[in-house]
């Protein structure tokens, strides 16, 4: 399961990679810049939503960086049973930018007690698109994520 | 996230009874069929009767499907709450997003 969302920027892409590419940008409105490094953690903070430790996966500048972090426990350290991968890619139409974004692993997270049978489950394959079928299905159309 | 969205408890119940493939797949079933008995099941699918009622019990726990008596029959039948919920959750997710991206999107472009 993932969701995928995009917009059009018109802005040069150095300027929008420079902004895309800080770890937790889109938590809060203000971090140090800081110079991206794969495998390390960066901290970034909202004042009401708590504070979210960053991993930096990948980088293929200027147009690829990739995350991961524990959205759904504020303070702790991503790792594969708590975390979702945040996927940024940039491509540029004209002059203006497009960013696309897509955020990937929710059916890996999993509560402290179920590990033992969430590693049992994650054995038995991934799954993808028929989560949002079955969603729009049971909801009607326009209620479930891309 | 969000604070109208659905407990992260319901929603991580869905997903962990979705993992499965033939879980989907009998989901999918019983979604078309409307309402069916394990055995009618277990004749679509490449697993035992015993199996897809064990699967059932899964989605049953998840609260995807309930059941009911019909004479000596149990029949199952898809309840769509909790796949309703966790569909609202993605779309307060993919929501999230949106409000982020137009935020960096102001950004970028007032100098």
């Amino acid at each position: 399961m993932k969701i995928e969302r995009d917009i059009l920027i018109n802005a040069p892409l150095d300027r929008v990679w420079s902004m895309v590419s800080q770890p937790g940008w889109w938590v809060g409105a203000d971090h140090p810049t800081v110079e991206p490094t794969v495998g390390e953690t960066y901290l970034a903070s909202d004042p009401t939503e708590g504070t979210f430790p960053t991993r930096v996966e990948k980088i293929d500048a200027p147009r690829y960086i990739a995350f991961r972090w524990a959205s759904a426990f504020p303070g702790a350290t991503p790792d594969d049973a708590n975390s979702t991968l945040i996927e940024m890619t940039l491509s540029t139409e004209g002059d203006r930018v497009r960013l696309t974004v897509v955020e990937s692993g929710f059916d890996a997270i999993e509560a402290p007690a179920d590990t033992r049978r969430r590693n049992y489950e994650a054995n038995s394959g991934g799954w993808g698109s028929e989560m949002a079928k079955l969603a729009r299905r049971a909801s009607g159309p326009d209620t479930a994520a891309r | 996230m969000t604070d109208e969205s659905p407990t992260r408890a319901s929603v991580d119940g869905v997903l962990t009874a979705l993992a499965d493939p033939m879980r989907r797949e009998l989901l999918d079933l019983l979604a078309a069929k409307g309402e069916a008995t394990a055995t009618a099941l277990a004749a679509d699918v490449a697993v035992s009767r015993q199996a897809v009622l064990k699967h059932l019990t899964v989605l049953a726990n998840a609260g995807l499907v309930t059941q009911y008596r019909a004479g000596r029959e149990v029949r199952f039948q898809v309840a769509s709450d909790h796949l309703a919920a966790t569909a609202r959750w993605m779309a307060a997710l993919a929501a999230d997003w949106d409000r982020r991206l137009r935020s960096l999107k102001s950004r970028a472009e007032n100098i």
